[in-house]
């Protein structure tokens, strides 16, 4: 059964969320904080939340993170702050995701940027995702000129372009846009700087300049060499759905990897009417990275996993027909914990298909990309700083895809890292 | 062993202690039957009304005070029974006849001032209608109260002796007496009552109170076209003090009590027993779950009994008397500290806000987030095992 993922915000649920918000015990420096990256306030909240204070609960949970919103739809609060409630010990968890989404689907709240006195620095924002706002409006607030460059038309980066609508709605995400204070930085849409841009101007007219321009380049698949029709990349894929491309599935499904964006992938493929929908996967569940609730998620609509199989040939003659799998099995690596797999030998399983979905991750698009390249060793992992240059780094451009909610960290922690250097400097 | 629940109460032989008190679910003789049915040991009817032109109703007349979704009281408007005399005496007459075995007893008196032949004639007419016995209510906290009734004769130990000897002279069936809480010298009234020859009291009835406030309105509730009047509080939120009235009336006067007050299960009911209650009325509870509720409290207080070996109610009636003693009378020998059960604990970390914002600063929580007690600072005052959310956490132990 599909469920459409939308978020607690009706009178009907108000009964459950004020007994929710009840069952918090106001923990003394409560370990759910530091299980958020961006340190919510959540016993705080939680507690507005239960005295009806619902404007107070949003202020709350926006002081700390601009989309707090969108995070209490995306975050994977299990493995967050939900995994460090001390109720665990006794019960179950709070649901802190589902209190914090009605709370800001239910107050009305539009921020302020309170700016420290002007110090007619000038900073750079390239990237207008979680990462490149939460960076530019956390400047702002510390006195600094900023100016964001975002290449698409509007702003919250894959948030807008990928995820799709069951998990983050439209209008979630347009009245969240809509309630930060964006006057106070010039904004640059439809602006998309290259390594040329970067180098020869920006870098020369600005003290210091945050790259947060998320990873665009899908990893290649070396599979689809007769070029058919019907097999795309992850990112085209949701994209497509997104602007309407693609609106309607019929048939097997088939999408091959077991990150979060694979299970999107793979329950979008289920709502736009593919008979099956099935996710390929080569390692086992335990290996899998994708959030444990999403997957069981996708289980509970009808998803179908095949674990341990890796493709090797797609075959038809314009459109993709069948799809062939190797089995594999997983061998214990000397390097790093996690399991490595290899083919087994004769082991194989040819399947009839009618789309198929890449979705092996994303890399650094190669212009950016190649001019970070070796000094990606440099930057300090906690100052996110490149070397001891003007240039700082966040969000999935820096660790290779994480959540919104680290993007927004990062965001954070490279502008208090800007204005140190600047103040410095 | 065999465990009885049967209960001699001022010369009424109960098949279990528990009734009805005199309130909502007494309204009529129908529904007294059913809570009969059900099993219920007695019941008081809802208490007369000598005129009822005096009773009439308003609406709403029923609040509740809530806490996290959860009532822990009502607080009510309601008069004294709206259905004339003469079909109460009909509806008990009926109801003796069908269930003998149940005890039932007749509530005086709502009326305006206090007129001899009133309380005479309709205590007269009720015995002959076959009732087990009278408890006249000197004790409503609202209403009655504002017009010489209820609680405003309690307060008084002249008026108490008055329409008591009235009663008394009347007829030969029990009569108890319902005293209030809010009464100076709680003990003197329940002795006055003994000597002019009340056979039982009962306490307590509500608390008078204002339920609550609409913060937007500026009305209290309940609401009565944009208006609203004082209340009888009761329930859960009030069972600290009939204990306490109970206590204080069974180590001053030799006489039956009936205890009410918050009781919502039988380990209520038994905390009333062990202060001097043989037996108990209920009416908050029934009014939000139904007189299905007698289950649960007979078979709570029949495993109770098997437990401790008691064979009669009668057996445990007032065994925490002789444990309540005057403040200064207190072992000062007794030290206490706080102790942690580092397994139970969860690490919530309240104890340290509690102690230190309200104790003694000997709780700071350690790198692991469990309690760490400075036994020098700890005072014993116990505060830290009392908030803590979890069970055998945080217990006191005697200091050697």
């Amino acid at each position: 059964m599909i469920k459409t993922g939308v978020a607690i915000a009706s009178d009907e649920e108000l009964q459950w969320v004020l007994a929710e918000a009840s069952r918090c015990l106001f923990c003394v420096d409560a370990p759910c904080i530091g299980g958020c990256p961006v340190h919510i306030d959540i016993p705080q909240f939680i507690r507005l939340i239960r005295w009806k204070d619902f404007k107070g609960a949003k202020e709350t949970i926006k002081i700390a993170n601009f989309m707090g919103s969108i995070c209490g739809y995306l975050c994977p609060a299990g493995e967050l702050c939900q995994k460090d409630c001390v109720l665990s010990k006794t019960g179950s968890p709070i649901s802190i995701a589902a209190l914090q989404r009605f709370a800001c689907d239910r107050a009305d709240y539009g921020s302020e940027i309170k700016t420290a006195a002007g110090t007619k620095k000038r900073v750079a924002v390239v990237g207008g995702g979680p990462a490149g706002l939460s960076c530019a409006l956390e400047l702002r607030g510390f006195g600094h000129e900023v100016d964001l460059f975002e290449k698409e038309k509007f702003l919250a980066g894959t948030v807008a372009q990928e995820i799709p609508e069951f998990k983050i709605p439209q209008h979630i995400l347009k009245k969240e846009i809509g309630e930060l204070d964006l006057n106070q930085i010039r904004i640059h849409l439809g602006i998309e700087v290259d390594r040329n841009l970067l180098e020869r101007e920006i870098s020369k007219q600005y003290d210091a300049i945050f790259l947060g321009v998320g990873l665009s380049r899908s990893k290649p698949t070396d599979l689809n060499r007769k070029n058919l029709k019907n097999v795309f990349d992850a990112s085209q894929f949701l994209n497509s759905i997104k602007n309407g491309a693609i609106n309607q599935l019929k048939g097997i499904c088939i999408t091959i990897g077991g990150g979060d964006t694979a299970v999107d992938c793979a329950r979008m493929a289920l709502r736009l009417g593919a008979q099956r929908s099935i996710l390929a996967y080569r390692r086992s569940q335990k290996e899998m990275p994708a959030a444990k609730a999403e997957v069981r998620q996708a289980l509970e609509e009808g998803v179908e996993i095949l674990w341990q199989v890796t493709p090797f040939r797609l075959a038809g003659q314009k459109k993709v027909e069948a799809i062939e799998f190797a089995r594999t099995k997983l061998v214990s690596s000397a390097q790093s914990g996690r399991k490595r797999f290899k083919e087994v030998a004769g082991a194989k399983l040819k399947l009839p298909v009618n789309v198929v979905v890449f979705a092996l991750g994303k890399d650094r698009d190669d212009g950016l990309g190649h001019f970070l390249g070796d000094r990606t060793k440099t930057i300090d992992l906690k100052t996110l700083q490149v070397g001891k240059t003007k240039y700082f780094v966040g969000g999935d451009f820096f660790n290779g895809g994480e959540t919104v909610v680290e993007a927004i960290a990062d965001g954070q922690r490279a502008a208090r890292s800007i204005d140190h250097y600047i103040r410095s400097g | 062993m065999r465990v009885s629940l049967e209960v001699d109460f001022a010369g009424v032989r109960f098949k279990n202690p528990f009734m009805l008190s005199s309130a909502p679910p007494t309204g009529s003789g129908e529904m007294i039957e059913r809570a009969f049915e059900e099993g219920w040991g007695g019941a008081i009817v809802k208490t007369l009304a000598y005129d009822i032109r005096q009773t009439q109703n308003v609406q709403p007349r029923i609040h509740s005070v809530h806490q996290d979704g959860r009532i822990i009281g009502f607080s009510n408007i309601e008069l004294g029974s709206p259905k004339p005399i003469e079909v109460w005496l009909k509806d008990m007459g009926r109801i003796k006849k069908r269930y003998p075995g149940h005890v039932l007893f007749a509530s005086l008196l709502h009326t305006e001032g206090l007129v001899e032949s009133q309380w005479v004639d309709t205590a007269r007419r009720c015995e002959e209608a076959g009732v087990d016995g009278l408890e006249l209510n000197f004790s409503c906290s609202h209403g009655m109260a504002e017009s010489g009734g209820g609680a405003s004769i309690a307060s008084n130990v002249d008026l108490i002796k008055k329409v008591l000897g009235w009663v008394k002279g009347a007829v030969r069936i029990p009569v108890m007496v319902k005293l209030p809480a809010m009464v100076e010298n709680l003990p003197y009234k329940a002795m006055a009552a003994k000597e002019s020859g009340a056979d039982a009291i009962s306490a307590i009835n509500t608390l008078n109170s204002l339920s609550g406030v609409d913060i937007y309105r500026f009305i209290p509730h309940p609401q009565v076209d944009d208006k609203s009047a004082y209340s009888g509080l009761s329930g859960p939120a009030i069972k600290p003090v009939g204990l306490r009235c109970v206590a204080q009336i069974a180590s001053s006067a030799d006489i039956p009590i009936s205890g009410i007050g918050g009781i919502v299960n039988w380990e209520d009911a038994v905390e009333y027993m062990l202060v001097g209650a043989s037996t108990v009325q209920i009416c908050s509870a029934v009014m939000q779950y139904g007189y299905r509720i007698i289950k649960d409290l007979e078979t709570g207080l029949r495993h109770y009994m098997e437990k401790m070996g008691f064979e009669r109610v009668r057996d445990f009636v007032g065994l925490a008397l002789p444990h309540i003693k005057k403040h200064n009378e207190l072992s000062r020998e007794y030290r206490l500290l706080s102790q942690v059960n580092e397994e139970r604990c969860i690490g919530c970390g309240l104890c340290s806000a509690a102690c230190g914002d309200s104790g003694y600063q000997a709780i700071k929580m350690s790198e692991k987030r469990r309690p760490l007690i400075d036994e020098e600072k700890c005072d014993g005052c116990g505060l830290c095992t009392q908030i803590c959310p979890v069970l055998n956490c945080l217990t006191m132990k005697r200091r050697i």
